[in-house]
């Protein structure tokens, strides 16, 4: 554990980033994990959403957000029998740094079926400690080595945030899922030069997080045009969602060349 | 003259009939209501060519077999990337709404991929993926391969006879989304023969613009048992794979009333 401090302490208006939410290769603006988490945690907390399982959580970063104060917006789409449908809008020191949608559907009648998914990986305990360089504060890692796959071994590590989104509402799973996803990119992309900025984070579950320890497991298709990185999220129990990063083509090409 | 989906008086696009959805006669199929959103998101106001990275649709209630408005908000504006919203509006109320991720388009076409591992449209058989667009259905479609007990997906070509709306060209990522939307389908195994699975959402990612006619589709469904299952498709053309697509869809018995969406 190197974190103590929360990414944030509720305020009566909203929330306050701490260090630990700082985008550590920009230290005037906060890390997307950061926000992700911190969405999350809303749109979850969200009356609404209470008694239902999440479905998918899309978030478009549209603006980096300075490190000011923070506030979550969300408001009802739909409210069904079976879905709900959120928006949320998070503002940091008065921009509009994120906008996220949420889908929510309520847990199914009994005998609901199921693919097994056995937990393919080496365990957490068995996989050595290896921080993501530049390492994000508030977060540990470890890399799952191996997997050959065309030739092209895969990146794959245990991603962990070390503390709680919001100081005194414990570590959530949804969060921590959402978090992992942010490093998506980052994974799909390891080796070569990194340093660009994903547009977007989506995540695609197949049933909600079970504990904070995720496993993102992840690949980056480029066929020209744009880079699109997926990952596969898993907890201890196995696979429960995907995940996929867009990055557009000049952000790519650029980091590619440098 | 060709046949359309839809045509256009002043900003209203009347639906044809066949537009009907297949569970309910009264309401839009959902291909339908993703081609609107894409289309409204294509024609989004841009200082340069732009094309569609991500695209995210949400189905939030029935849309009625009415002429329909879709509103279009820029809600970042920029040479590098654009986030667009589309609402398909009803009569007084927004039935479906979409955002998406806009990128510059490339200005030499992509280099071709690895040859796909699948005949070609001409060598499959004629069948439809779902039981309910069946022969003559504007979206035609050839399966490749039927998912088997183990998980293994589901595989078809498809093109679309008609034109979406009435004297314009039907852009391929309209097409796309149309295909993505009929994908869950293609991919129910064995295990799912007793379940309805109308799907709640549709997210399409392009890494490039697809090209030409037929499109295929690679699907998988991954279903924990919570009622929920996300289908995991890969969109490829005859150039290689373009994208990936996933729909969350909302399990039910068959047997229990059927609703044509969640």
């Amino acid at each position: 554990m190197t974190a103590v401090d929360p990414f944030f302490t509720p305020t009566p208006d909203g929330f306050l980033p701490t260090a630990v939410a700082r985008d550590p290769g920009q230290p005037d603006r906060q890390a997307g994990a950061a926000l992700a988490g911190l969405l999350a945690r809303s749109l979850q907390a969200a009356p609404a959403a209470a008694t239902m399982n999440i479905a998918r959580l899309t978030i478009d970063l549209l603006h980096p957000a300075p490190f000011a104060p923070t506030q979550v917006l969300w408001r009802v789409l739909r409210e069904g029998r079976r879905t709900t449908v959120l928006e949320a809008s998070l503002t940091a020191g008065g921009l509009e740094a994120a906008r996220a949608s949420a889908l929510f559907v309520r847990r199914a009648e009994e005998g609901a079926p199921a693919t097994v998914f056995a937990p393919p990986f080496p365990a957490v305990e068995d996989a050595p400690q290896t921080p993501i360089e530049p390492g994000p504060a508030g977060f540990e890692t470890r890399l799952v080595t191996g997997g050959l796959e065309g030739g092209v071994e895969r990146p794959r590590a245990w991603i962990q945030p070390t503390t709680e989104v919001v100081a005194g509402e414990g570590r959530d799973p949804l969060a921590a899922a959402m978090m992992a996803a942010s490093f998506t990119l980052r994974l799909g992309e390891m080796g070569a030069a990194s340093g660009a900025q994903p547009l977007d984070i989506a995540v695609h579950f197949v049933r909600p997080p079970r504990e904070t320890w995720i496993l993102v497991d992840a690949d980056t298709l480029a066929p020209g045009g744009a880079a699109l990185a997926h990952s596969q999220l898993s907890d201890r129990s196995g696979l429960f969602a995907h995940a996929q990063q867009t990055l557009a083509t000049s952000r790519f090409t650029r980091a590619d060349a440098a | 003259m060709t046949h359309a989906y839809f045509r256009q008086e002043g900003e209203l696009l009347v639906p044809d009939r066949t537009v009907r959805s297949p569970w309910n006669p009264d309401h839009q199929s959902g291909i339908a209501v993703a081609g609107q959103l894409a289309r409204a998101i294509e024609r989004a106001a841009a200082a340069g060519p732009m094309r569609i990275a991500r695209l995210t649709v949400d189905f939030l209630g029935a849309v009625l077999m009415r002429p329909t408005a879709a509103q279009v908000e820029l809600v970042r504006d920029g040479p590098d990337v654009q986030l667009v919203e589309a609402a398909l509006w009803v009569d007084s109320a927004i039935a479906a709404k979409a955002t998406a991720v806009r990128v510059p388009a490339a200005e030499a076409p992509p280099p071709a991929g690895p040859p796909l591992p699948y005949v070609s449209p001409e060598a499959a058989p004629r069948e439809g993926v779902t039981r309910y667009f069946g022969e003559g259905h504007p979206l035609e479609t050839r399966v490749v391969q039927r998912p088997d007990a183990d998980g293994g997906p589901g595989v078809f070509w498809a093109r679309f006879n008609s034109a979406f709306v009435a004297g314009e060209p039907t852009s391929a990522v309209v097409r796309a989304c149309m295909i993505a939307d009929i994908a869950s389908g293609a991919a129910a195994g064995p295990s799912m023969r007793d379940w309805r699975m109308p799907n709640a959402d549709l997210s399409v990612y392009f890494a490039r613009e697809p090209q030409g006619d037929w499109l295929l589709a690679t699907t998988q469904i991954d279903v924990a048992d919570q009622g929920v299952a996300a289908t995991r498709s890969t969109l490829a053309d005859a150039g290689g794979v373009f994208g990936y697509a996933r729909q969350m869809l909302i399990l039910s018995r068959a047997n229990a009333d059927a609703r044509p969406r969640a």
